[in-house]
Parts: C-alpha cells; sequence; structure tokens
C-alpha cells in the first residue's frame, strides 16, 4: 500500500504538475494528476494562491493556474530536501 | 589553572607542513559541515519536522567545531599561542582554552545531534538527558584526549549502524557514501588509539578523515547538481 504523501509533498506534486506543463495549467489537469478529491485540491490551491506560489488567471472565461517565480524556487528548493533526505537517509 | 602540558601542542613529531595539511582538511570539515547545515536549515524551515532540526544542529556544531579547531591549529602553528604561554598571563590563554573546548564538546553534541535524527531518541522528551551528559563528559575530556575520542567514536559508531540500515532499505547509492563517510570518521577517532604506539596513525587518520569529508562532499554535489541516484 502506497505510503500516504505529506503536506508538502502534495503541493509539491501540484507545483510540480503545473511546471511540467510550462507553468500554466487548467484546474481540471491538476484535479486528474494531482490525485487529489475536488475539494481537497481546492483547498490547496487557495492555499498556493494566498502563499503566492500560484496566481490565478481567467482568459475567455477559462480559469488557468500559472507558477510563480515563488512556486518554481519553491520546486527547486524541495527537490534539493528530497534529495538531502535520500542521501543521509533522514 | 588548568595543569595542562600545552608543551605536547606544540612540537611537531612530523614536518611543519603537514600540520598545514591537516588545517586544510579541517577547513574542508568547515566547509561540508555550514553546507550540510545550510540545507538542513532549509528543509526545517519549510517543513518543520524535529529531525530536520537536529540535523541542521548536528552539522551547524561540527562546522563551529572545525572551525575552533582549525583557528587553534593556525594560532599554534604562527606561533601566537607559544607567546601567550610564555607570558604566562593566563587571560591570554583563554581563547585557547575556549577554542579547544568549544571544538572538544561541539564535536561530541554535534554526532549526539546526528545519533538523534535516526534514532527513536528524538521522539522522547529525555533528549536534553543526552546533550547534558555529552556536555559533562566534554568538560572532562579536556585533559583527556583519548576519552573524548572513545566517546566520540562510540557515538559514530550508532549513527554508522543506522545509516547502514539506512542503505539497506532501498540500496541508494547516496546512502552508502552517507554511510562510508560517517565510517571514515569513526576510524579517525578509533584509531587515536594506535597513534600512541604507532605515531603514523596521525597521518593515517587525517589522511582516513579527508576520504570522509571528500565522500560528504561528493554527496553535496549530487544534491546541488540535481543528480539522481
Amino acid at each position: 500500500m502506497a505510503e500516504r504523501r505529506s503536506k508538502h509533498e502534495i503541493i509539491f506534486d501540484i507545483l510540480n504538475l503545473i511546471s511540467s506543463k510550462n507553468g500554466r495549467v487548467k484546474p481540471t489537469h491538476i484535479l486528474y494528476g494531482g490525485n487529489l478529491s475536488h475539494d481537497r485540491l481546492k483547498k490547496y490551491l487557495e492555499e498556493l494562491i494566498n502563499g503566492g506560489f500560484i496566481q490565478k488567471q481567467e482568459e475567455k472565461g477559462k480559469t488557468y493556474y500559472i507558477l510563480t517565480d515563488k512556486g518554481y524556487k519553491f520546486i527547486e528548493e524541495f527537490k534539493k530536501i528530497e534529495e538531502m533526505t535520500q542521501a543521509f537517509g533522514i | 589553572m588548568v595543569d595542562i602540558n600545552l608543551a605536547a601542542l606544540f612540537t611537531n613529531q612530523f614536518p611543519v607542513w603537514f600540520y598545514w595539511v591537516v588545517a586544510g582538511i579541517q577547513l574542508l570539515g568547515v566547509v561540508v559541515s555550514f553546507s550540510i547545515s545550510y540545507i538542513g536549515f532549509k528543509a526545517y524551515k519549510i517543513i518543520k519536522e524535529a529531525k530536520y532540526k537536529y540535523f541542521f544542529y548536528g552539522f551547524l556544531l561540527l562546522g563551529l567545531s572545525y572551525l575552533a579547531n582549525v583557528t587553534l591549529n593556525i594560532l599554534i602553528r604562527l606561533g601566537y599561542a607559544k607567546y601567550f604561554v610564555e607570558k604566562k598571563y593566563e587571560i591570554f590563554m583563554l581563547p585557547i582554552f575556549g577554542a579547544y573546548y568549544l571544538f572538544l564538546i561541539g564535536v561530541m553534541l554535534a554526532y549526539v545531534s546526528l545519533a538523534a535524527v535516526y534514532s527513536e531518541v528524538k521522539k522522547s522528551n529525555k533528549l536534553w538527558l543526552f546533550y547534558f551528559w555529552t556536555l559533562i563528559v566534554g568538560v572532562y575530556t579536556f585533559r583527556d584526549k583519548l576519552m573524548f575520542n572513545m566517546f566520540s567514536a562510540i557515538l559514530l559508531s550508532f549513527i554508522v549502524i543506522y545509516t547502514y540500515d539506512k542503505y539497506n532499505e532501498d540500496k541508494n547509492k547516496n546512502r552508502l557514501l552517507t554511510c562510508l563517510a560517517f565510517f571514515c570518521m569513526f576510524l579517525f577517532h578509533l584509531f587515536v588509539l594506535l597513534e600512541s604506539f604507532m605515531p603514523v596513525f596521525f597521518i593515517i587518520r587525517n589522511t582516513i578523515l579527508l576520504i570522509g569529508l571528500i565522500l560528504l562532499l561528493t554527496t553535496l554535489s549530487k544534491i546541488y547538481g540535481g543528480k539522481k541516484k
């Protein structure tokens, strides 16, 4: 059985998913790719917007989420932390 | 006044240039330890888990200890410490003793922190007891180099076992490097036993320490370079 993801792992997964789509993505892509329920996803997206990691953009009646510089930076730092955690076995 | 035989610190059994090489190794220890502690600090800042806090403390203390040791080493080799001893002004000897104490106690507290990262002790509210007794032992190791090194070797032996178990979990090469690095540090402290019989073990110990630091540096470069296992 897969281990439950921590909050930070979920945040990283969401941000990484947006990054993989050139930093701009529709909510449905995050919903399918993030492996989260709609309610939980909504909660995380609000938190990420409030934290300045992503921005919400409306274009021709469609909603997009865009990764900010802070979001990109978080991805890089979290990757390093993950590498360190793996390397040192902590 | 502490009746320490400081003359032993100033006698050179090996060519003077070798002690500068040792200072270089200690300086590498400063750089590596502070670099690792910085990542630990960033991890704790984001993730707020206790294991990252103790990891940060461990390598920070190790870096500060190496810094104190290399400063002391350079002062001695440049002749400034001898000036203080010859003058017999106790107040001037305080910085030397202070630096040496910082090195001794800092190293042992660093190893306790790192052992706490890997063991279940971190979950206990009794961790402060380990720090306290380590501090007590550290105060008394000033007179006994062997006691300091043996206590450090004991702490490191636990870290080596824990990191080896972690390596066995998924055979991650970086974890093997980490385990070997700590094993080198363990041998560095353990070989003090042999140094009293064969002075050449001073060279061997420091060479092993250099290897350990290079292994940690290799792991760091993989982290910063973003290379996978």
